[in-house]
């Protein structure tokens, strides 16, 4: 183990200069996770959504988790409406619905919140949809090709823990 | 003051050598807010969005500014064809501007805006929101429509997250 303490860093020419304050805000850890196992349709209670969570062990208890999920939801019915809650580690950290008529989209949603510890826990979202007669189907889509088509449509995970500055 | 020379840093423990010019890419301040306070009603004429928007102090003249903002809207009960108009500052000079409309549209949006720093002094970023018009074509955000098979008012958190980072690379 060899220490040497500075103030800043340079190359040999110069094009790069940097304080070592700036080195602090760093990712420590990071999950991927990709499904393609197809649509998912959720009842009116609320259940873990395929895909839209992950049982994570923070590296950190003094990290934070950077939450990012990309996923497709698309109308099962023609007014469609989806509820969904984000948990970690067993608290809602927020809340909120999808809904439109013949909606169908590609969804991104970040949630940044501090680490619980270095202990496993479930991050990611219970979703159920508002009735039986306004379902939304997730992981899929509505129309394709110029008709009803219900695609296979990938979503994606991605956690990044990092130390704060 | 003391500066070091060199082209790479080696780490023992993680066995790997780091080139200089990896390290030029970095974030150098950021700041994260939730907002809970309820359901926002915006009128019809611009107004700064609460819970997306900060009044931030760059930390270098040279840096870039990544601006996340997290946020549900939905319609107002009884306007079926909610209509908004947004429009994104930095330092009071216009970035962009967008809709969000639909049909009984509700949902939760992350938007990102990337920029330069405008120098070290205080000046605000975020959105300034109005809705299209009253009755048939208003909006809330921070909010739900629909709930759990009924028509229901939840408060949702909207997240605002501000990285300022070099660009070194």
């Amino acid at each position: 183990m060899s220490i040497v303490r500075v103030n800043n860093i340079k190359d040999a020419s110069n094009q790069t200069n940097v304080s070592t304050a700036e080195l602090k805000r760093q990712v420590i850890k990071t999950f991927r996770q990709t499904y393609r196992s197809g649509s998912w349709l959720p009842t009116t209670s609320f259940q873990w959504a395929p895909n839209c969570y992950v049982d994570y062990v923070p590296a950190s208890a003094s990290s934070r988790i950077r939450f990012q999920i990309a996923m497709s939801v698309a109308f099962y019915n023609a007014h469609a409406i989806s509820h969904c809650i984000f948990y970690a580690n067993g608290v809602e950290i927020g809340r909120h619905s999808i809904g439109g008529h013949h909606n169908e989209h590609r969804h991104l949603y970040v949630w940044d919140v501090a680490s619980w510890g270095t202990v496993s826990g479930r991050i990611g979202y219970q979703v159920r949809n508002y009735g039986t007669s306004n379902q939304n189907v997730w992981h899929g889509t509505g129309y394709w090709d110029g008709g009803g088509s219900n695609q296979n449509a990938q979503s994606e995970i991605i956690i990044e823990e990092y130390l704060p500055i | 003051m003391s500066t070091v020379i060199v082209d790479e840093i080696y780490n023992p423990s993680a066995g790997r050598t780091i080139p200089l010019s990896e390290l030029g890419y970095q974030i150098i301040a950021n700041y994260r807010a939730n907002y809970d306070g309820g359901q926002w009603n915006p009128t019809t004429t611009y107004a700064w969005v609460p819970g997306v928007y900060a009044d931030y102090t760059p930390l270098s003249a040279s840096s870039r500014i990544r601006v996340h903002c997290h946020l549900s809207y939905a319609r107002n009960s009884g306007s079926a064809h909610g209509i908004s108009h947004w429009i994104f500052y930095a330092n009071g000079i216009e970035q962009g501007r967008h809709s969000v409309s639909g049909q009984h549209l509700e949902d939760n949006s992350v938007y990102v805006w990337d920029l330069a720093s405008w120098g070290t002094s205080l000046g605000r970023v975020g959105y300034q929101m109005r809705a299209y018009a009253d009755d048939n074509h208003e909006v809330r955000a921070h909010t739900t429509q629909y709930w759990d098979g009924g028509g229901s008012i939840q408060t949702c958190r909207s997240q605002l997250i501000i990285e300022e980072y070099m660009v070194g690379i």
